[in-house]
This record gives structure tokens, C-alpha cells and sequence, in this order.
């Protein structure tokens, strides 16, 4: 992975929150707008930062791969738990600091168009609350992200496969009923939700976030176990 | 193997008497060449090499070292997708020197160098080697080590079948003695008599002895030679002696 590559990630989450916030709130009314709870349901559009995490996460470990890159890795660092380790720490940090400029450009965007909209935004603890809940989100994301990157190691399977979970499979489990909130894509959109108790499709933050991290902790550990076990290849894919 | 890179079904390797992963600080231990493929394609040399300095904890100083002992300073900040194979190996070599190890272990180092890389290659390994330096590789060109190696280790379906310096496993793999004279016959008379091997073919004899035992038995004797030259071995004929099959 490359700074470059940050950057346009970075980029891209910026354009896609200012064109989806845009529409979001030129399209609804000044009654709604004022409402406490479209506000707060407008600032957990920066929980689609999340989405990039997982992305980030997984290539984090599958670049490496891809590019032969890996083998250097482990010579420099042979005791390969403590790489794994390492690049996890690194995930969750550079997301947590991508997930904060998702926010401000989530809060931002929002306070520019409610000013264009002549309707007041209010930003306080209550409508905040979205903001702490994308970034415990994208940290959760990013890490899980590892894991499956670790799991796979080729880059375009994994990616594929979170897509596919994402778009297809989260929908798929939905249709099971109360235990859909379980789903890890149901579970990290409850993080950046930040409901402090939950309903029928949506566990309460903390929950979550427990959740979040039990798949954190299963996709990581079951990753980490693969790479620590297998052979590395002496060129890239 | 030997780097903790490919997992053993049993066994163990060790590189000054500790596994790989073991070590303390690896990579000023072991310098390893590997693919020369390896790259991040957009990265440039010297980035490339800054982040392996980092990642060994290796000062950043040594970049500019190690580029400079490799003849790469130029093209350090050219990516290193746009490197020819030989530049590429070369950044290898650099990055395998950042710890400034006493080992250097390289896999196929040659393959696919055109001869001025070969021979730039060479040069860097044997004078690592006088400096005191152990160098380790692997390879299958047996004509460049022959000339490179001082000791070879030969192994076949995961046994070891040979570990002996080369100009003995050479010795070992040389062919008879040439030998062209008119006295054809006598001289074969006279080697039988000294319980030597000999084949006649016209005027040319295969004699399986030095050519100093053959010259002193033929000037013994009085017998001129046009011809006396000793076939010498190589080691591809060494290793293909010592792998051959046996006949079923």
C-alpha cells in the first residue's frame, strides 16, 4: 500500500459523502431537515467510511502479497504474529484518523447545506453521537478488514468477497429475522448509529460494538493462524 | 527454508546455530536475494529501500550506502516499475547489504541477467566473499558456478549427495588423456604393461591416467607424442554423475 493509494481512497470518500450528503439534504424538506433525528440520521452518513476500513484493512495485508512485498516483510520481521499485530495497529490508526476527516467533512457539508437550507443545524451531544459511532465503527471495520486480508491474502478475493458480503449477503440475512443484527455489517452500522438501546433490527451501541469485536477477534485470529501456518510465496500473485 | 519464509515437514535449519525467526536482529544477520520481482511497482528504489531500513530498524544512512555500493544512486528515485531486470537485481543486493550482514544467501540470483549483469554480479559476490563475507546460492547455472563457487553442495530428491570443493568435484568428473602417436600400438603395449586403461582409435588413444604418468611411460619408452592433452571435467559433468539414475 502506498501513500498515493491513502489519498485517493481518501479523495473518494470525500467526493461520495459530499455528492450522497447533497442529495440527502437538498432533497428533504425544511420541516424534516429541523427534525433532531434527520439530523442525526445525516451525520451517520460519515459511518460510510466503514466501508472504506474494510477496504483498507484487507489490502493492507493482501498488497503485500500481490507485490511479493510480503517475503520482505517477513525476513525483516520473522516472528510473524508480531508483523500481523503490527499491521493491525496500523489499520485501526490510520483509519481512526481517516474516520475523523470523514467527519468533520460529514459535519462540514452538513452545516454548509443546513445554511443554504436556512434551517438550523444542531450540533450537540445528541446529534454528535453518530459521529463517536463511525469511528468506532471504521476502527472495528478496519481491523476485520485484516483478518480477511490475512485469510484470502489475494487481493482481488478478498475484496470481492467483502463486496459481495456487503451487498449481497448482509441483504440475504436480513430476511432471517432478529438474528440479521448479529450480521457484521448490521452490527458496525449499529455502532455508527449509536442508539443506546436497540430495537427489532438494530442492537444498541455497545452491543454492537461487542459484536464488532467478536468478528474482529474471529477473522484476525482465524487470518492470523493461516499466515502463520503457510508457506509465503517467493513471488507475487 | 533457511528464512522462515517456507514451512519444514520436519527437521530444522539454523543460521549461526538459531532458527531464523529467532534472531535478533535478522536482517543485520542474513542479507537475502530473492525474486527480483518484488516490488511495489510504484515505489522508488530508494523508497523501497527505506522502508525495508525502517522495517529492520536499520538506520536510514545506510539507504544512500547501499545504493551507492550498487551502483544505483542515479535511479533511486525512479520507480522501480520502470527498472530493467538487472537494476532490479541490483536493488535486491542493496537491500539484502542495508544490515550489513556477514551472509548473503541469493536464490537464482542470475536468472534472466544479461552477461554484463552476470559478470557485474559475479565481481560483487567474490569480493563480498574476500571481505571476509559468507556468500550462499542457490542455483542451477552449474557453468557460473563453477567459476563462482569455492565449495558446492550438491542435493537430489531432498538427499544430500555431495558437499566438496569444486576444483576437487571437477578432478573427480575429468575425462581420460587425450594421446595421438604413430607408435599407436607400442604405447598401448607399454600402458598395459603398467595396468593402465587404454582405447585405440587409429592414431588416438584414451588413456585413463594423468598425462604426466602417460608422458614419463612414453618417453620411457622412446615413444614420441604429437598429442597429449587432458580432458578436463566440469560440473555439470560432476552433477550429472552423481544424480544419474541407476540403469533398471
Amino acid at each position: 500500500m502506498t501513500t498515493r493509494l491513502l489519498l485517493w481512497f481518501g479523495l473518494g470518500l470525500l467526493a461520495f459523502l459530499l455528492l450522497v450528503l447533497s442529495i440527502h439534504i437538498g432533497s428533504d424538506d425544511p420541516g424534516s431537515l429541523s427534525e433532531l433525528s434527520t439530523q442525526r440520521s445525516t451525520l451517520a452518513f460519515g459511518g460510510i467510511g466503514a466501508v472504506v476500513a474494510v477496504l483498507l484493512g484487507a489490502i493492507l495485508v493482501t498488497a503485500e502479497y500481490a507485490h511479493g512485498t510480503i517475503n520482505q516483510s517477513f525476513l525483516a520481521v520473522p516472528v510473524r504474529e508480531r508483523l500481523l499485530t503490527t499491521k493491525l495497529t496500523a489499520a485501526v490508526l490510520v483509519v481512526f484518523v481517516f474516520a475523523l476527516l470523514a467527519d468533520a467533512a460529514t459535519l462540514l457539508i452538513s452545516e454548509l447545506w443546513y445554511q443554504g437550507r436556512g434551517v438550523t443545524f444542531h450540533i450537540g451531544g445528541n446529534t454528535l453521537a453518530p459521529l463517536l459511532g463511525a469511528v468506532g465503527a471504521s476502527m472495528l471495520a478496519a481491523g476485520i478488514g485484516v483478518g480477511v486480508g490475512a485469510l484470502f491474502r489475494r487481493q482481488t478475493g478478498a475484496i470481492i468477497a467483502i463486496l459481495l458480503w456487503l451487498l449481497i449477503g448482509e441483504g440475504v440475512i436480513s430476511a432471517v429475522g432478529d438474528a440479521a443484527r448479529y450480521a457484521p455489517g448490521h452490527a458496525l452500522a449499529a455502532v455508527v448509529a449509536a442508539h443506546g438501546t436497540g430495537s427489532g433490527d438494530m442492537l444498541g451501541v455497545w452491543p454492537a460494538a461487542a459484536v464488532g469485536l467478536v468478528y474482529l477477534a474471529i477473522f484476525c485470529g482465524a487470518g492470523f493462524l493461516v499466515v502463520i501456518g503457510s508457506d509465503v510465496p517467493s513471488s507475487g500473485d | 527454508m533457511l528464512l522462515g519464509l517456507v514451512l519444514p515437514t520436519g527437521g530444522k535449519a539454523t543460521v549461526t546455530g538459531r532458527r531464523y525467526r529467532d534472531l535478533d536482529r535478522p536482517l543485520r544477520t542474513v542479507g537475502a536475494v530473492l525474486e527480483a520481482s518484488n516490488y511495489h511497482p510504484a515505489r522508488s528504489g530508494r523508497n523501497h529501500l527505506r522502508v525495508q531500513a525502517a522495517a529492520g530498524g536499520i538506520s536510514e544512512s545506510r539507504v544512500d550506502e547501499v545504493l551507492a555500493e550498487v551502483e544505483l544512486t542515479g535511479a533511486a528515485k525512479r520507480r522501480v516499475g520502470g527498472y530493467s531486470l538487472g537494476m532490479r537485481q541490483r536493488l535486491s543486493v542493496a537491500a539484502a547489504l542495508l544490515g550489513e550482514p556477514e551472509l548473503l544467501v541469493l536464490d537464482e540470483p542470475a536468472n534472466g541477467l544479461d552477461p554484463e549483469g552476470i559478470r557485474w554480479l559475479r565481481n560483487f559476490l567474490r569480493s563480498f566473499a574476500d571481505r571476509g563475507g559468507t556468500v550462499f546460492v542457490s542455483s542451477h547455472v552449474l557453468a557460473e558456478m563453477s567459476q563462482l563457487a569455492d565449495e558446492v553442495v550438491i542435493i537430489h530428491r531432498g538427499k544430500l549427495v555431495a558437499h566438496q570443493p569444486v576444483a576437487e568435484l571437477i578432478a573427480q568428473a575429468a575425462g581420460a588423456t587425450r594421446v595421438r602417436t604413430p607408435r599407436g600400438a607400442d604405447l598401448l603395449e607399454r600402458l598395459k604393461a603398467a595396468g593402465i586403461e587404454a582405447e585405440a582409435d587409429g592414431d588416438r588413444l584414451a588413456v585413463h591416467a594423468p598425462p604426466e604418468r602417460v608422458g614419463d611411460l612414453a618417453a620411457e619408452a622412446g615413444i614420441p607424442l604429437h598429442e597429449l592433452v587432458a580432458d578436463s571435467g566440469s560440473l555439470e559433468e560432476a552433477f550429472l554423475e552423481l544424480t544419474a539414475e541407476p540403469q533398471t
